[in-house]
């Protein structure tokens, strides 16, 4: 069966080839010029810091060599990309990622590493190791691959990194449809399977339990309808069945009551009592015009859910967006509003329910020609209601996050300087209506900046000055950092290619529950940008004088402070052609 | 009662020994081990967490065994799924092997409760249909206790029951994230991050175990990463990058990150993804976290790409050289039918363009289609549109009076002559005199040279009206020129042909310098001139005739083509960072910060842009220049970042010309240019 399946893939694979092949050929002669254009480039970071190598912010090495590459002749477009990077306390062989995909008029051929998105509940935001191709002729639409999914990761005994072990995993999928980018309607089928015998779990682990080799199928359709130009009605929906174990149980699907949906999904997936089937849709309607546009959204994804051609997807949700953006006053002032209902517990099985409410207003305003504004507000209601039984108050999840932030910009301009003065202020605010658990949630974030920038024009050098105030507030205790940083940036050479940049800072730093430690930083940046080449080099370097009580403290409680003394540096180097 | 009493023990003992025999027939184990799968299929397990039953075979020979169960949920409010005692089943459930071990399979354990049919089991307190959910059959949170009888088959009698008790909890949801990015948006586009500092991070923590996570809140930590996406990657792919930054064991669901303590983390343009996983410190807890506690994996933009990608075609595809435009037709097309004089027609999308760009006073260049093209998107996939279309058209900003009235006054001076520029003019004549007899200079080169030296002895008649910034223009050329016959044959080889084009702006430039009152605008050309349009060949002249007129300012000025300079206000653009992008005009940095540079078309050098460039007096979208009818090479350069923008060659008479049919209604003259 499984060689049946892939003879017929390379009977296609080769079918389509043949046909890619024989579109090409007419195209391609000597008088095509061929373009040869992109760029191919390393980088190489560095960190070092007097903390346990456990604790680092960053790994202590890392580097990553890539590439992009388009030929190009009169009718054949040929990018390639590759990409191979590793870094310190990896478990893994660098990562390495190729691809190529030769594309002529409709026809787009995918070979490595490459990505076909075919649907947003069915595959995306996932690349395959192996081929694809993309036919779009007129008002047809079809894409097809067939490839690798996930690489097989042991589990790391070292446990200096959570890794999750994952089996190999393969997979292959199709999307057929009619239409064009503004109206179309596709049929997409995408199925994956983990080998299960490729990953070694130590028997006495705990993953051993939670990690199981999979198979999945999922069928499913997405339609776009674009009415008048300016209304947009757009769909997917999924059916998807999966056998979270493939060790598991046999069932009895001719006997069996609670198998009885599976009968008709076992022709495309093996069944057995670990298989779930489930489903998924989301909708949106779009409105645009010059001024305004508006979308209304749902998304409903039932219990159990789940396509291993997506990214993890949050199941048990149902999801009403309402977004909306502006511009009135000729364009001066800007509006976004957006808000947004979300629960779980769909079918009622579960104790409790969450609800969330997320808003927001962003707030773009324009001055005359010198001032402009920016505001936005956040809000974030997190109410957990009674399920199935009724809870004690001070089980329940009652939480309402809000924040405020203000954002004025003022330029001005002389013959010889150009000033820029900006300021900004952040105020977050999280507050917990349950009393049991409101002591150790309970947090109010401030963060305020106001920064002057001078350029001048007749000389290429730039000063700039930052004052910040922050003050973080978690439990009883509180936090406050002030400071501020000199800089300057001087561009040299013929035409302002090379590029030095440095600044100092200072930020004294207070903590109402125990000693902390001021800060000093030093950063340094130097760049070059040439037609054909661009180096960049930085250094930055944080000094806090060394006390074992402070690093305690700002580990145990203040985690987004830095007790440490750090150096990080980075070289990165790209020629493009 | 003594005799009674012996008896009686006696039965009794045999009984117990009768009975351990009965029971010591088979044996059943049974555990659970957390989490328990909640769906009704994958509640038994043989290996790992689910409820692990063995039955077990302590006799020499084989046995037919029947199995029922009882499966209760003790709390919240009970409910109960029983076999019916009174249905006698036709079949064992298990041929049991001599001193087999047989785990509680899925299918033995559906047989046992009679396939789940709702005729042979008693519900109460529930129903079959209560328990499904969806597709699948799953039982509600609660504690529950499983009870495994053993009978034999077929008398049912009673061999051993065990009983087990477990508690089904489903997993938590993962994090979700909240900021930077809102996972409750259902736009597929990545979303753009504003730089500042500190970049906040939130998400919601992991909810709805057994209906209380709230015990459990003070024991979650949270693991943050971030890692970048490089080109060509989806975020899966990220996943396999270096991590740039992590910060582990987070008591709450915060993190703010100080972009001044950790520099060169996030960098501008660039995306990036982020995930976080919760984890519960305390061994004991019973919550289980759904995707191993990781959140998924979102993806966000730091900052502006430092060029934003347009969905709109290339304006070079929409270009229509000079030559072949027809936009004095369509000009009279447009006329007629404004007067309804003729009735509405299809124009071709790219000769609709010029003409929309010239009845605005835009400049035809490349950035002003493109701006054009992204206000109408419409154009991208239409072929032609009526004269009557309504296109959007740019908010231009609006120059402050006092800048626009200090700018008449320069111009006004700039019309003048300059003596000094009139004494330059006649050295280098002279010093081209004596160059063109130079040996080694080619038949055709001389002919060029030799119709040059004709039409400079005709202009320096007139460089007395002619005005200073042209003759400006017109000396740096002739510099040039000398510079470049000095060193003729060798000459610069980085720019094939220069000498022929410095002789081409030299011609076309003293056309167009001298200030005139003659109603005839008189073209010199000797070749077939880029206005071909016009049928303008040789010496022919085009008869353009104006009347003066005031402005709103209440300024008098000439028609276009009595002075020999024009006016322009140059505006700037570039695109806002949202989804669909927007081209704006009216910023706060695009009138402060960007300086425009030009030069004449036929001294641009390539290789070195600033030689003899010359700058604009104030900062783009305020700023006002004078300049003569010819094809000038216009950039910027940001002030802050000293980047410049792509050059871009702009043909003044081109917008001079075009203009004449708005007169005495002409809309004022802008030149647009994109900054990056």
């Amino acid at each position: 069966m499984k060689k049946q399946r892939k003879f017929y893939c390379a009977i296609t694979l080769c079918c389509c080839l043949q046909f890619l092949h024989a579109q090409q050929v007419p195209g391609l002669n000597k008088k095509n010029p061929v373009i040869l254009n992109g760029s191919i480039g390393a980088s190489a970071n560095f960190y070092s810091s007097n903390e346990h190598d456990t604790l680092y912010s960053r790994p202590s090495f890392a580097w990553n060599t890539f590439g992009n590459v388009t030929f190009r002749t009169k009718n054949l477009t040929i990018p390639a990309s590759f990409v191979i990077n590793q870094y310190s306390g990896s478990k893994s062989p660098a990562f390495a990622q190729y691809g190529i995909s030769p594309t002529s008029k409709w026809a787009k051929l995918h070979l490595g590493y490459r990505y076909i998105p075919l649907s947003p509940l069915i595959f995306e935001g996932q690349s395959f190791r192996g081929a694809g191709l993309e036919l779009n002729p007129g008002l047809f639409r079809f894409a097809a691959f067939y490839g690798r999914l996930n690489k097989a990761v042991d589990e790391d005994t070292s446990r200096r990194l959570f890794t999750v072990p994952r089996f190999a995993r393969t997979g292959y999928g199709a999307r057929i449809g009619i239409g064009n980018f503004s109206n179309f309607f596709d049929l997409v089928y995408f199925h994956a399977k983990d080998d299960s015998n490729s990953v070694s779990i130590k028997k006495d682990s705990l993953l051993k339990r939670a990690v199981k080799a999979q198979e999945n199928t999922v069928l499913g359709s997405s339609f776009k309808l674009t009415l008048i130009k300016k209304i947009i009605w757009t769909g997917d929906i999924a059916v998807s069945g999966i056998t979270h174990d493939l060790s598991y149980f046999d069932i009895d699907l001719d006997s069996a009551k609670l198998g009885q949906p599976f009968k008709y999904i076992r022709k495309i997936l093996p069944v057995n009592a670990s298989t779930v089937a489930s489903y998924a849709g989301q909708s949106t309607l779009s409105f645009n015009s010059k001024f305004f546009n508006t979308s209304i959204g749902y998304r409903r994804v039932e219990p159990d859910f789940k396509s291993l051609g997506t990214p993890y997807m949050i199941n048990d949700i149902e999801l009403l967006s309402w977004t909306n953006n502006a511009w009135v006053a000729n364009g001066k002032l800007n509006i976004s509003t957006s808000l947004s209902q979300q629960h779980n517990n769909l079918n009622k099985k579960s104790n409790s329910e969450l609800k969330t409410l997320v808003s927001n207003v962003t707030l773009n305003a324009l001055f005359g020609q010198h001032v402009n504004i920016s505001f936005g507000y956040s809000g974030y209601n997190l109410d957990q209601r009674n399920g199935t039984v009724v809870l004690s108050d001070s089980f329940l999840l009652k939480q309402q996050i809000s924040q405020f932030y203000i954002s004025p910009t003022w330029h001005f301009a002389g013959t010889t300087k150009v000033h820029t003065i900006s300021g900004h202020v952040d105020l977050s605010v999280l507050d917990d209506k349950n009393p049991a658990t409101s002591a150790f949630t309970n947090s109010t974030n401030l963060s305020s900046s106001l920064n002057y920038t001078l350029g001048l024009t007749r000389t290429p050098i730039n000063f700039t000055l930052n004052a910040l105030h922050n003050k973080y507030k978690l439990e009883a205790n509180t936090y406050t950092s002030t400071g501020g940083t000199v800089g300057a940036s001087l561009y040299l050479l013929k035409e302002q290619s090379l590029s030095l940049q440095g600044n100092i800072g200072y930020l004294i730093n207070d903590y109402t529950a125990g000693e902390v430690q001021n800060n000093i930083t030093y950063s340094a940046n130097a760049g070059y940008q040439g037609k054909h080449h661009a180096v960049n080099l930085y250094a930055n370097y944080v000094y806090t004088p060394e006390n074992r009580n402070s690093i305690k403290i700002i580990h145990e409680r203040v985690r987004y402070a830095v007790a440490t003394q750090n150096l990080a540096g980075g070289l990165s180097y790209t020629y493009s052609f | 009662m003594n005799i009674l009493i012996k008896p009686i023990i006696y039965f009794v003992v045999w009984l117990l020994v009768a009975v351990q025999a009965i029971h010591a027939q088979v044996n059943i184990t049974a555990t659970a081990i957390p989490p328990i799968n909640p769906i009704l299929t994958q509640l038994l397990s043989a290996t790992g967490s689910g409820i692990n039953v063995t039955i077990s075979s302590l006799q020499d020979s084989d046995m037919e065994i029947v199995i029922t169960g009882n499966l209760q949920r003790i709390s919240p409010p009970a409910f109960s799924i029983t076999v019916r005692e009174d249905i006698r089943p036709d079949r064992p459930t298990l041929r049991l092997s001599q001193r087999a071990r047989v785990p509680l399979t899925y299918n033995l354990f559906q047989r046992a409760y009679g396939n789940f049919n709702p005729d042979v089991l008693i519900f109460a307190g529930i129903s079959l249909n209560e328990l499904k959910d969806g597709l699948n059959y799953k039982l509600p949170e609660g504690q529950y206790r499983l009870c495994v009888r053993v009978l034999t088959f077929p008398e049912l009698r009673f061999l051993r029951e065990v009983c087990v008790n477990f508690n089904i909890c489903y997993q938590a949801a993962a994090p979700q994230f909240t900021q930077p990015v809102n996972n409750m948006n259902l736009n597929a586009s990545v979303p753009r991050v504003n730089p500042r500092s500190p970049v906040v991070f939130t998400w919601t923590p992991p909810r709805a175990i057994c209906g209380s996570l709230a015990n459990a809140l003070s024991s979650l930590r949270y693991d943050l990463e971030i890692r970048e996406i490089l080109d060509n990657q989806t975020v899966t792919d990220a996943i396999n990058n270096p991590f740039i930054f992590r910060k582990t064991l987070l008591p709450s669901p915060t993190f703010l990150l100080d972009t001044n303590l950790y520099k060169n983390i996030l960098k501008e343009g660039k995306r990036y993804i982020t995930r976080v996983r919760a984890t519960v410190i305390d061994r004991n807890s019973p919550v289980v976290i759904d995707n191993f506690g990781y959140s998924r994996i979102e993806a966000f933009q730091y900052g502006d790409n430092s060029v934003v990608q347009i969905n709109a075609p290339s304006p070079e595809s929409f270009y229509i050289p000079f030559s072949e435009r027809k936009t004095d037709f369509w000009d009279d097309a447009l006329t007629a039918y404004k007067k309804k004089e003729r009735t509405d027609t299809l124009v071709p999308i790219k000769e609709y363009i010029p003409l929309i760009l010239a009845s605005n006073g835009l400049v035809y260049s490349y950035d002003a289609i493109e701006l054009l093209l992204v206000l109408n998107s419409e154009f991208y996939t239409s072929n032609a549109v009526r004269l009557s279309n309504s296109s959007t058209l740019p908010a231009l900003p609006v120059v402050p009076q006092n800048k626009r009235t200090a700018f008449n006054s320069e111009h006004g001076v700039n019309l003048q002559p300059d003596a000094m520029e009139e004494i330059t003019y006649k050295e280098n004549v002279d010093s081209f005199t004596v160059l063109i007899r130079k040996q080694g200079i080619t038949d055709t080169t001389a002919r060029k040279l030799n119709t040059l030296f004709s039409q400079l002895n005709i202009f320096s008649q007139n460089i007395s009206a002619t005005n200073r910034v042209s003759m400006k223009m017109i000396n740096e050329l002739m510099a040039e020129l000398i510079y470049q016959l000095r060193a003729y044959p060798q000459g610069p080889q980085n720019q094939p042909g220069q000498l022929e084009t410095i002789v081409a702006s030299l011609e076309e430039l003293m056309a167009v310098s001298v200030n005139s009152s003659s109603s005839n605008f008189r073209l010199p050309f000797k070749k077939k001139s880029s206005l071909a349009s016009f049928g303008v060949t040789g010496n022919s002249s085009l008869p353009i005739r104006f009347l003066p007129r005031t402005d709103e300012d209440g300024l008098t000025f000439s028609p276009p083509g009595m002075d020999a300079l024009l006016s322009f206000d140059i505006i700037v653009y570039h695109y806002s960072k949202d989804q669909p992008p927007k081209p704006l005009l009216n910023t706060g940095d695009l009138t402060a910060t960007y300086k425009v540079f030009y030069i004449t078309s036929g001294l641009f050098n390539h290789k070195n842009p600033e030689i003899n460039a010359k700058a604009s007096t104030g900062p783009a979208s305020t700023a006002q220049v004078s300049l003569p009818k010819t094809r000038f090479t216009f950039w910027t350069q940001s002030m802050f970042t000293k980047k410049q923008s792509k050059p871009q060659e702009v043909d003044l008479l081109d917008a001079f010309l075009n203009s004449k049919k708005r007169w005495p209604e002409p809309k004022r003259f802008s030149i647009v240019l994109k900054v990056d």
